[in-house]
């Protein structure tokens, strides 16, 4: 992934290194190719690094490119940064996208545990994940409530 | 659009916390006594803390750095930015053989 060999040319022999920054952000939609943050820092396109998630004690580790970062309008110094995931891992149980693929899972196992109150997920279009208003056991979304947004009309 | 997700999303409510890390890479000018001077393709934030990724004979030796000033320049008609770095740590090396400190180049 840190390939220098042009750098290294360019430079006539001065030592290259990586620059590792952190940042902390909040996942506003996720899907298995990529996902949109926010952010309190912008990111140059095309950065790469690894996204990190902790989601029911459990930590789901990512690869990504940085598709497109633009700033929110009146919301000060937030950026909006569209990642896309690099296939750079194994689709381990650790990966990001294994975890994405058990919410597909959920979304279709509905009716589970019948002693917990049901929750309706709404979806517009049938052919995305399930039925319409699939019906999820509570205990599925305890810490996240999730919804399906579909694709823009007209990108393909 | 080009580069827009064409797979289901899932909206997050309320947003997932997470943690990024970018890997930005840099050529080493110069290493003072606690200054680093780095050529990134990047621009820095001032006062950003960072960690600074050496490759060592023997390990990679990991720096504690944080940003003291990012200034555009333009070499080989490029426009880069040169980066100087505050040492606040540093790290020996994973497989021993190096040192942490010192100077790293030329």
């Amino acid at each position: 992934m840190r390939t220098r060999k042009q750098d290294s040319a360019k430079n006539s022999g001065n030592p290259t290194a990586a620059l590792v920054a952190e940042a902390s952000v909040n996942v506003v939609d996720i899907s298995r190719g990529g996902c949109l943050l926010e952010s309190s820092r912008a990111f140059e396109e095309g950065t790469i690094g690894t996204l990190e998630l902790v989601v029911a004690g459990q930590t789901y580790l990512e690869d990504f490119k940085v598709a497109r970062c633009t700033a929110l309008s009146g919301r000060g110094s937030t950026y909006r940064v569209g990642l896309e995931f690099l296939r750079t891992r194994r689709s381990a149980a650790t990966a990001l996208r294994h975890a994405i693929a058990q919410l597909v899972a959920l979304n279709t196992a509905s009716s589970a545990l019948p002693d917990h109150p049901p929750v309706t997920i709404r979806t517009d279009r049938r052919d995305v994940v399930g039925a319409p208003d699939t019906v999820w056991p509570a205990e599925s979304v305890a810490t996240v409530r999730v919804s399906v947004i579909p694709p823009p009309a007209g990108n393909g | 659009m080009p580069g827009r997700r064409r797979e289901t999303r899932f909206l997050m409510s309320p947003p997932w916390a997470g943690s990024l890390q970018t890997l930005q890479d840099v050529v080493v000018e110069r290493v003072a006594k606690s200054d680093i001077w780095v050529l990134s393709s990047a621009p820095a934030s001032r006062d950003e803390g960072m960690t600074l990724e050496l490759p060592r004979p023997g390990g990679t030796v990991e720096m504690k750095v944080r940003v003291a000033e990012s200034r555009p320049v333009v070499i080989d008609e490029r426009v880069q930015h040169r980066v100087r770095l505050q040492l606040l740590e540093t790290s020996e090396p994973d497989h021993g053989g190096g040192s942490g400190n010192g100077n790293v180049g030329n």
